[in-house]
């Protein structure tokens, strides 16, 4: 049997007209980056290939593309809903398989515990829209972990490896001191609600949700993240979802997530059906009925 | 709290299957030819060992299959534990005759079941070869004159001795691993630490960590 892309479509663009409003509401403009790019740095992901004369990306990642064509400073506040090409995989160098129609949102501007709250605020409220409400969201701590191997940082990709990996045995046999191994160890098993490191505590504070955790074994690695990391997992599905976190950007300070709409709302409980006003006179009638109602903000259905 | 187990059917099921139950986890007797059997707690799958960490990566809880595999398949998932079984190497395999170093294999043909692993090799020494996947009795392919060589995993050497054909290169060395599955470790933390914990206690892998000790976090920064 065929998959039916079209109903699934409606589907898709019902729920996505709902996470459009949230954004909307938040005050986040849609952002529209080139689906194509020449290679340079910070670019990241996509697909990639050449002409013969330039290495050029087909829909990279997009905070990569914020960091390259942003370029003056100021507040922004974007969100994109986008397909995703491919996501590449930092330690092994390879990509993952095509993530599909990712929603995300960037807060770009001064440091601020606000970005952060703002931010998760966004992504509470775009699942409470979706009724989807078994998920988690665990949050880790790039700094500190940085700030332990501050004596070791050849090591560093190494470390965050196998924290990738949860495998502690590697970093046990790596010649670092018993001091960084034990705070690595502490890192590495600590998941719970207060952790006394006062970026995590502030946001876990912020919330009374019990859906959020501090997990400072959570490395989610990009090369552009600079400290606060966080992952969005649920129960229902064995990958996590989404994730996001914070980096710099010419002297401001961003941070922003990506989640893989398509999949939420697949596990969501969203109702798709929707009311619409009946319209069943002529045709003349009906159709001048329906535009007065469209412009009032009501939904229309013409039966003639 | 229910654990998913997939364990790899051949060579590595007999260790795997004596590992939990080492730790407490008898797998239930299966009828015929059944994949899947569970008991009152948990469920366990038998699959193909390519196949496990896919199993594993989609939502079974914990699996166990070589690192070869693993390394192959490149899957978004947790490896705590190397084991200490299934133990061999990956290496570049070609005829007795062969008289030639790996610098000297630009253009060549290789057979393998790992193309991945394969082109990795080749690419990180800036060797460009031609892979052919192949899924099984991956020593036919110079011996039929397919190819000049072929990647493959060697234990005894035994087979490739049958064969007429020699190891050149060593790639890397091989053992089994234990999966777990990324969430699986969030939202069964205290449970699946534990089997981590119990493992490398059975296995008298020494550590001075414990995942299940209690946490204080201390303040780092």
């Amino acid at each position: 049997m065929e998959k039916d892309f079209f109903s699934e479509s409606i589907k898709i663009s019902k729920a996505l007209l709902e996470v459009r409003k949230i954004f909307d509401r938040w005050g986040y403009s849609e952002i529209f980056l080139p689906f194509m790019e020449e290679f340079c740095s910070p670019l990241r992901g996509g697909m990639k290939f050449s002409d013969g004369k330039s290495f050029y990306l087909v829909k990279p990642d997009v905070t990569s593309q914020i960091l390259k064509n942003l370029k003056a400073q100021g507040e922004y506040r974007f969100f994109y809903l986008n397909e995703v090409f491919a996501e590449e995989k930092p330690f092994s160098g390879g990509f993952a398989e095509k993530i599909g129609l990712q929603a995300g949102a960037e807060f770009i501007g001064l440091y601020s515990l606000q970005q952060k709250i703002e931010i998760i605020s966004i992504i509470l409220t775009v699942f409470s829209a979706l009724s989807f409400s078994d998920f988690y969201i665990d949050f880790g701590s790039l700094k500190t972990l940085r700030k332990i191997i501050k004596s070791n940082p050849d090591k560093e990709k190494r470390i965050l490896q196998a924290f990738s990996k949860r495998d502690f045995t590697s970093i046990e046999k790596m010649s670092l001191s018993m001091e960084e191994k034990e705070n690595l160890f502490q890192l590495f098993n600590f998941r719970g609600k207060n952790c006394n490191i006062p970026q995590l505590d502030e946001i876990l504070n912020s919330f009374n949700d019990e859906r959020l955790f501090i997990d400072t074994g959570t490395v989610r690695y990009q090369e552009y993240y600079e400290d606060i990391v966080f992952e969005i997992y649920s129960p229902l599905y064995g990958k996590p979802v989404g994730g996001g976190g914070d980096y710099k950007i010419k002297g401001m300070s961003g941070f922003g997530f990506g989640l893989d709409i398509k999949k939420i709302i697949s596990l969501s409980n969203f109702d798709f059906k929707e009311e619409r006003m009946q319209l069943a006179d002529s045709l003349e009638t009906s159709y001048e009925k329906a535009r007065e109602e469209v412009l009032k903000g009501n939904k229309v259905e013409v039966k003639v | 709290m229910s654990i998913s187990f997939a364990l790899p059917e051949g060579r590595l099921f007999k260790d795997a299957r004596n590992l939990f139950l080492q730790i407490g986890y008898e797998i239930p007797i299966r009828e015929g030819r059944e994949l899947l059997v569970e008991d009152s707690e948990n469920k366990f799958i038998f699959s193909k060992p390519f196949d496990v960490p896919i199993y594993v990566e989609h939502g079974i809880d914990i699996g166990i299959c070589g690192s070869d595999v693993v390394e192959e398949r490149d899957c978004d998932l947790f490896i705590p534990v190397e084991l200490p079984f299934g133990k061999c190497r990956m290496s570049v395999i070609g005829p007795e005759s062969a008289d030639y170093s790996i610098e000297m294999m630009e253009g060549f043909r290789v057979c393998s079941k790992y193309p991945k692993t394969t082109s990795a090799f080749f690419s990180s020494l800036g060797i460009n070869v031609e892979i052919l996947k192949l899924f099984g009795a991956v020593e036919l392919g110079p011996r039929t004159g397919i190819s000049d060589i072929i990647v493959d995993i060697v234990d005894s050497g035994q087979t490739i001795r049958e064969n007429g054909l020699k190891e050149i290169f060593t790639i890397s060395q091989v053992n089994a691993v234990l999966l777990v599955n990324r969430v699986s470790l969030k939202t069964k933390f205290s449970r699946i630490n534990e089997i981590i914990d119990r493992i490398k206690e059975n296995l008298g892998i020494q550590s001075g960590f414990s995942l299940n000790t209690p946490k204080s976090y201390k303040s780092i920064h």
